[in-house]
């Protein structure tokens, strides 16, 4: 068992991350360097097939990786990191459905939402 | 020879501390990119498609012999605030980061962050059970 430097919790050696807050020690990075500092998980994708990843960077260096999402992997905490962007747009989200009415498509959200209810 | 074009044709490092003002066309989507409208000196992906280049190892040093297309495979939010593009390169796998521009496709930057939601890569009822013991109202079905 190893105890996640990121938030105590122990988890099993092969898992190459924790399934609670899907961090990661970054141990040395590509020149062989010792590093020390935490991957953290910052999105998540779909990679061909289907196979989801997370995407890891480290806190200390800035380097990216992904790791294969586990089935052991705390769903909140996966559904909270792909969440994340959703979360803060970078744009009024009432920018969507000028853009929608543009291309054409019924992106009218007010609409949507009056004939849910 | 004008100067400027002489330095820039033999000086190694001239994009590390210039920023690079050409126009091109996007190699994935054919789009014309002019460097203006990026709100940063430093336009790094066709704001069309999100794709970039593989030419840089460390930024501005145009040191890659690998030249390949950089996918955008997903969004994440830095510390500010702000969203940055993860890109992959489809040729070797290199990972790198990049804040987004000001003209940015708005569409593709949403369907961008959205698309981990199309994939069933969740378990729903493990999500139920989960949310059930958190004692919340966050029944998905």
């Amino acid at each position: 068992m190893i105890e996640c430097s990121n938030c105590g919790n122990l988890y099993d050696e092969s898992l190459d991350h924790c399934p609670e807050c899907l961090s990661s020690l970054h141990e040395t990075d590509d020149n062989g360097d010792e590093c020390g500092g935490i991957f953290e998980a910052v999105s998540v994708w779909i990679k061909d097939k289907g196979r989801p990843e997370i995407i890891c960077r480290c806190a200390f260096c800035g380097a990216l990786k992904t790791e294969p999402v586990e089935d052991s992997d705390n769903p909140v905490t996966l559904m909270s990191v792909a969440a994340r962007p959703i979360a803060s747009p970078p744009f009024p989200i009432e920018r969507i459905s000028e853009l929608t009415d543009l291309m054409g498509g019924q992106g009218d959200m007010d609409g949507y939402y009056r004939d849910h209810k | 020879m004008n100067r400027e074009n002489k330095r820039r044709k033999y000086d190694k490092n001239y994009y590390k501390k210039n920023p690079c003002s050409d126009s091109f066309t996007c190699r994935n989507c054919g789009w014309p990119i002019v460097s203006n409208g990026a709100g940063s000196n430093h336009r790094n992906h066709c704001p069309n498609c999100l794709c970039s280049l593989h030419v840089d190892e460390t930024p501005g040093d145009r040191a890659s012999s690998c030249g390949g297309i950089m996918e955008p495979i997903g969004v994440w939010v830095r510390s500010d605030g702000e969203w940055a593009i993860v890109h992959r390169c489809k040729r070797c796998g290199k990972l790198s980061s990049n804040r987004i521009a000001a003209d940015d496709n708005p569409m593709k930057l949403m369907a961008l962050a959205m698309r981990p939601f199309a994939g069933n890569f969740l378990d729903k009822d493990r999500l139920n059970d989960m949310l059930g013991t958190m004692q919340s109202q966050g029944d998905l079905i």
